[in-house]
């Protein structure tokens, strides 16, 4: 009961994602940065459900993602998938209880992941300096992301995990 | 497990799992980018975009909506007892205005569109903005024009200043345009005065770069850049801009000439999808863009 419950959230969460994502991102970026709801979601839920986190949801959420953008379709799903991965992993080892490693690991796996995706388009054609891409998408979507992503945690811990992680990690 | 979004596998299982969707990745990426624009990730892509079109379009909707909503909380703040007793009399009217203003705009532009046409003797569908890029990295927007219109990838597509862009995936009824803006757009382009040919190439902070320019060609401020038509990409003598600003000297092989765009995603809401054009009236929109350019520093 409670783990379809979970699925259901979850899945209703992606939806939800995938929606902000083609409607209200555009609409929201700041100096050319287009925030990514999709991966600060994927995050989010890593970090929330550590232990049970799913692969599948990252990897469609970043088919969808390549779907609606002029990139490689398969870049973003290869990203969410190893992101979501990594960032559970990680935070199942260092978690000590408060909102500091979730967001350092949001922050870090989210510039990860960003800069990934560039160097992506690098070797697919994109003629900018590594440097330029850092400046100007890496670093101001990943704060935008991270944002997102600090937003989207406590949502998540509230209707996603529900009574399965009963506690927030405490603001200190 | 279709869409299963919680998976209690055993860690070996789960890894196998992670190697299969990585795996997944890298062959669909490898496709894609093997594959033309005929392809099948190509078309899904493009029909993807199609569909979620609408969507867009109640998102832009819904920020404009958004940023009045932020105009009339400030008014708001600004001397309640002033507003209450003018907001009754002056709703009505307020509104009219607005009407009235949005359509003299939308008739603006669209003029500035005829008058395109008409100088560059265009033959082109006509089209709305609906929606724009919903990642970071491409600088593309969707237009409500499609196949059923006669558009097909690659064409050239302008504004009412000149070239914005290229289609590069078109669906029924709605186009995605990568703009010039675009770090992965390349226009190959020439002076006006000197005929001497480059490539203009978008960038991520949104400016336009004239490259490969020969390094004893003299290049000045306010010069103006056509599309060359070589390589036929872009249709040959249409308006890029103009020369804004030239870094290095003649005989400098590292010069960076600057090139202003015609116009900014924010500010695109129709365009012209060109099927073919003849360049005859480059100098008087050239001089409408100068005209405005100092109008906006004035």
């Amino acid at each position: 009961m409670g783990d379809s419950r979970e699925i259901f959230a979850t899945f209703i969460g992606a939806l939800v994602a995938v929606v902000l994502q083609v409607a209200v991102a555009p609409n929201i970026a700041l100096f050319g940065a287009v925030p990514n709801f999709m991966l600060a979601y994927c995050l989010v839920i890593a970090i929330a459900r550590p232990q049970s986190a799913g692969l599948v949801m990252p990897f469609a959420l970043g088919l969808v993602f390549d779907l609606l953008s002029a990139s490689p379709v398969g870049a973003m799903s290869f990203l969410l998938v190893l992101a979501s991965f990594a960032a559970s992993r990680i935070f199942s080892v260092v978690d000590n209880g408060t909102l500091f490693m979730p967001l350092s690991i949001l922050i870090v796996v989210t510039l990860a992941v960003e800069m990934a995706y560039g160097i992506f388009l690098l070797s697919s054609g994109l003629s900018v300096s590594p440097i330029e891409a850092f400046f100007y998408r890496g670093l101001p979507c990943t704060l935008y992301d991270a944002a997102l992503g600090l937003l989207m945690f406590p949502v998540a811990t509230r209707f996603i995990v529900g009574s399965q992680k009963p506690d927030m990690p405490p603001l200190r | 497990m279709a869409l299963n979004f919680k998976d209690n596998e055993s860690v070996p299982a789960g890894r196998v799992l992670l190697v299969v969707l990585l795996a997944i990745s890298l062959v669909l990426v490898t496709a894609y980018s093997r594959e033309d624009e005929s392809g099948l990730l190509h078309g899904i892509q493009s029909g993807v975009q199609d569909a979620v079109a609408p969507l867009k379009l109640v998102g832009a909707s819904a920020g404009a909506a958004a940023d009045d909503a932020g105009d009339a909380i400030a008014d708001l703040t600004a001397s309640p007892e002033t507003l209450n007793a003018l907001k009754e009399q002056n709703a009505a009217l307020i509104e009219m205005i607005a009407q009235s203003e949005e359509y003299r705009q939308e008739a603006e532009r669209l003029q500035a569109l005829l008058d395109l046409r008409d100088a560059y003797d265009i033959e082109g569908v006509a089209a709305r903005v609906i929606g724009r890029g919903t990642d970071a990295w491409n600088q593309t927007v969707t237009i409500d024009a499609g196949t059923d219109d006669g558009v097909e990838t690659g064409l050239t597509v302008t504004g009412a200043y000149g070239v914005i862009g290229q289609v590069i995936s078109a669906g029924p009824s709605s186009s995605t345009v990568r703009l010039i803006t675009d770090p992965q757009s390349g226009a190959a382009a020439m002076l006006q005065a000197t005929r001497a040919e480059g490539v203009v190439r978008g960038s991520l902070d949104g400016l336009l770069y004239l490259e490969n320019i020969e390094a004893d060609v003299q290049v000045a401020t306010g010069d103006v850049v056509l599309t060359s038509g070589l390589g036929g990409s872009y249709t040959r003598g249409l308006l890029i801009g103009l020369v804004v600003s030239v870094e290095g000297n003649v005989g400098d092989s590292t010069r960076r000439i600057v090139v202003s765009p015609n116009e900014t995603v924010e500010n695109l809401e129709e365009v012209i999808v060109v099927f073919s054009a003849k360049a005859k009236g480059v100098s008087s929109v050239s001089s409408q863009i100068e005209a405005t350019t100092e109008g906006g520093e004035e």
